[in-house]
């Protein structure tokens, strides 16, 4: 459970989030859409105590970001860049990862799924971007937890392997567990999607199911209807 | 902590700029060794060696891999570990990787030579403590720059303006003191000014013992008769532990309110 209370981030003068209010309480699949710069990355960061909200607070199961870690036992987070230290070897950074949060209940699952066990002992520096996003997200999902927070999952993958994440995230919202996700590709949102939240201008400007996005700007996709909304908004702006 | 340490340590042990700076050291070593073959000459000549290459090489290479921390640290964070935990992780597998390779480079050469067995035992000794004692300094001042500017170069410049400062600038403010003011008792502002810039406090400690107080005349000998005694090595201590305090606790500082 994710309860977000007046909260407020500014880079310098550039205020990313304003007084933002929300709660997400049941499982399903979260998508946090919005332009570049929107704030989306930076939500994510605050809900893992990497980034320090200028006001209001975000509650993960009922513990507050700002003061506990202990929540972060609950949460798997996934950066939006693949970086890890360049001089150990993917299993290492593996052992490295269970050490920080405790033994992975599917790990070896995970390693299959993403064809990973041939780069098992090669340095991550070595290894292809799409290979390091792999890496990123076995370090991520190989923890059996009730919350994700995905940012940019797809990025680099292949499609063979977009196709098996989209499923695999599915199968984890029938077990009951809560996926919030952050992309820049319409159709996983339309394809896998519960609800949006869409950010702009520092606030949350439209939250509803993937059918509400796309009726409320009258659009034969998710796409379609972001692009109008875009666009709307950019008109009101030149008036 | 302890695995923070330990990952870090084998990620910068693999690191091929580490281990440059430990050829580096090895190659020059050797080869003075080599040249003039004496101990006491060669730990004279060590000793600028130790007082400016290992503070700028801390500089530089905590620099790099500071800023190669900042690209994942994030992903270090996002797990159940406490930030005072992961940045004091690094700070000490960064000393500790820096000193390994200063050990190995410096003194296999040394030991081959059989310097255990001279009597330039002691002085030796005294050269790797300083040599130590930098690398934990500057070390703690590299990371202290890399949180505090989020620009790669600028940080890079910051680092490089505080070595010149420390190594060569300080020297030079220093003398130009002495000279304007020379009509005037200047131990006390000597002693005090000399503890304000840690590679000073190394030299001291070097010159204080390693004999060369009597090369550097009234200079050396008010450094020998000061800093020579066992108060004076307490002195020594105690500058050295501001210096070592100070920036790993701006460091900290920092780390602990930073945006990631």
């Amino acid at each position: 459970m994710i309860e977000i209370k007046n909260l407020s981030k500014a880079y310098k003068k550039r205020k990313v989030l304003h007084h933002i209010d929300a709660t997400i309480s049941n499982p399903g699949i979260y998508a946090v859409l919005g332009p570049n710069g929107s704030g989306k990355t930076t939500l994510m960061k605050i809900c893992m105590g990497l980034v320090l909200p200028d006001e209001g607070d975000v509650y993960i199961y009922r513990e507050s970001v700002r003061a506990s870690i202990q929540y972060r036992r609950m949460v798997s987070y996934l950066p939006q860049i693949a970086r890890f230290p360049d001089n150990l070897k993917v299993k290492e950074l593996l052992q490295l990862t269970e050490h920080l949060r405790g033994k992975a209940q599917r790990k070896e699952m995970l390693m299959e799924l993403l064809d990973l066990d041939p780069y098992m002992d090669q340095l991550f520096r070595n290894l292809s971007g799409g290979t390091q996003q792999k890496v990123n997200l076995v370090t991520c999902l190989m923890y059996d937890v009730p919350l994700y927070l995905l940012d940019e999952p797809t990025a680099a993958l292949d499609p063979v392997t977009q196709i098996r994440l989209k499923e695999f995230i599915q199968h984890e919202r029938e077990r009951g567990k809560m996926v919030v996700l952050t992309t820049h590709v319409p159709h996983l949102v339309q394809a896998i999607a519960d609800e949006i939240f869409f950010l702009l201008y520092g606030d949350i400007y439209f939250h509803g199911s993937v059918e509400q996005l796309i009726g409320a700007y009258q659009a034969n996709d998710v796409e379609e209807a972001i692009a109008r909304l875009l666009m709307y908004e950019q008109e009101k702006v030149k008036i | 902590m302890r695995k923070i340490l330990q990952y870090g340590f084998i990620d910068l042990l693999r690191s091929k700029w580490m281990m440059g700076y430990g050829i580096v050291f090895f190659c020059l070593t050797s080869t003075i060794l080599y040249l003039i073959g004496d101990f006491k000459q060669v730990i004279i000549s060590m000793m600028y060696l130790v007082l400016y290459l290992i503070p700028l090489l801390s500089v530089i290479l905590g620099i790099m891999y500071g800023y190669q921390i900042r690209e994942y640290i994030a992903w270090v964070l996002s797990h159940p570990v406490s930030r005072k935990n992961v940045f004091m992780g690094y700070y000490l597998s960064l000393s500790l990787v820096l000193i390994i390779y200063f050990l190995i480079g410096m003194g296999i050469p040394f030991l081959i030579a059989g310097v255990l067995h001279s009597t330039s035992a002691d002085a030796f000794a005294f050269l790797l403590i300083a040599g130590i004692v930098l690398c934990f300094i500057f070390s703690g001042i590299a990371l202290w720059v890399v949180f505090g500017f989020d620009h790669k170069l600028l940080g890079l410049g910051m680092g490089l303006l505080i070595w010149l400062g420390m190594a060569v600038l300080y020297d030079v403010f220093f003398l130009i003191a002495v000279i304007a003011y020379q009509d005037y008792p200047l131990e006390i502002f000597a002693i005090v000014a000399s503890m304000l810039n840690p590679v000073d406090l190394s030299r001291i400690l070097l010159i204080a013992h390693l004999d060369l107080s009597a090369l550097l005349g009234y200079t050396g000998a008010v450094i020998k008769s000061f800093f020579g005694t066992n108060g004076g090595l307490i002195w020594i201590c105690a500058g050295y532990l501001i210096w070592l305090i100070i920036p790993v606790w701006r460091y900290m500082h920092i780390t602990s309110k930073k945006d990631f």
